[in-house]
């Protein structure tokens, strides 16, 4: 049987600031209904990546195709009705301070659809249920611990209905037992609705639990694309040091920086 | 997504095929809603050839039992298919419907 087509293409991808190229080579795909995994450390470019996936950030070269289409090439009417079948989670949450955890689910299904408000509230307060909740639709974001600010986010992520989600560090400054709590949610929303999740992540732990396949960015380039097995059988140094944990050597270190003062080698 | 809609002596039964999402549940919701005030004793929603439902779909439902309740008639969702019933379970409000096979 043949594998279906990939929800996600990106061919070639190079994205730059001014001169400096900061993503180069980027190449894979990810399967419908599937949970994949960008993993890299701090400056690997990983949510560069993923600000170009949802069309915030335009590449200098290469495509990224959703469904088929060249998301990339298209013009911004064309983007914003893709972009409507995605959900984004952001790593702040980015809920508006101003407004209930009601009303910020509520918020897109206000601005973009012609449902009428009863069917919204319905919708909203089954959102937060999702999330685990119900009970604080009224509340400000500011009265939300961490965790359930988070969960808020998932849930205005979720509110219409996307066939793909993007999550930005989900599980980031939280306690070890909320993100758990947040990475089984995110293996429930995926599995109940199908939904083909894109997660950008550095926490490991995170990673085996929600993981299908993963890609490992290092300054900028492809590691390694796999399952978490597949990566961990590789030799690539960089994805070995990661998975165990290591510090970078600090001699080479030292030698790099006394190099830079000395011009000696 | 297809709707049509058949009235008898006791209930009238609306059946749906297709995909209920953010841009066919508000015609659903119009049809239901009409239906209700009108049914003899019910409205039946035959819900056996969805293929995918959101949760829009869900709150027209919801919409359908509670316009239902106010008028005093019954309302009944008739062979879900799965894909109703996964959205209903992860709602947690499959238990609010009162569902038959058919």
């Amino acid at each position: 049987m043949s594998s279906p087509d990939p929800v996600i293409i990106v061919e070639d991808l190079q994205v730059a600031f001014g001169e400096k190229v900061v993503l180069d080579q980027i190449n894979f795909s990810v399967q419908p209904g599937e949970i994949f995994v960008i993993l890299g450390g701090s400056g690997s470019g990983k949510t560069t990546l993923l600000r170009n996936l949802v069309g915030l950030m335009r590449p200098r070269s290469g495509r990224i195709l959703i469904d088929g289409k060249d998301f990339t090439a298209m013009s911004s009417v064309e983007r914003m009705e893709i972009r409507r079948s995605m959900g984004m989670c952001f790593q702040g949450s980015a809920l508006l301070g101003s407004l209930s955890v009601a009303d910020n689910v509520a918020l897109p299904l206000r601005e973009h659809t012609k449902l009428e408000e009863s069917t919204i509230e319905i919708m909203t307060r089954i959102k937060l249920e999702l999330v685990g909740l119900s009970g604080v639709e009224e509340y400000l974001p500011s009265e939300l611990s961490g965790g359930m600010r988070k969960r808020a986010g998932i849930a205005r992520a979720m509110a219409m209905d996307p066939k793909i989600i993007f999550y930005d560090e989900p599980s980031a400054g939280l306690d070890p037992i909320v993100a758990a709590g947040l990475d089984e949610l995110i293996r429930t929303m995926q599995s109940t609705f199908n939904l083909t999740s894109v997660v950008v992540t550095h926490e490991m732990e995170s990673v085996k639990i929600i993981a299908d396949r993963v890609c490992v960015l290092h300054k900028g380039r492809v590691a390694g694309v796999g399952t978490l097995a597949e990566l961990e059988q590789t030799d690539h140094p960089y994805i070995q040091q990661f998975f165990a944990r290591r510090p970078d050597d600090s001699d080479l270190a030292d030698a790099a920086y006394a190099r830079s003062l000395t011009d000696i080698d | 997504m297809r709707i049509e809609a058949d009235k008898t002596a006791d209930e009238t039964i609306i059946t749906v095929e297709g995909d209920i999402d953010l841009y066919t549940s508000p015609e659903l919701r119009k049809v239901v809603l009409k239906a209700v005030p009108k049914a003899a004793i019910g409205v039946g929603i035959h819900l056996g050839g969805i293929t995918y439902m959101d949760s829009s779909g869900v709150a027209t439902l919801v919409e359908g039992l509670r316009s239902a309740k106010e008028h005093g008639k019954a309302f009944t969702l008739i062979a879900p298919s799965t894909a109703v019933m996964k959205v209903l379970e992860l709602a947690r409000l499959d238990s609010i419907f009162e569902v038959r096979s058919d």
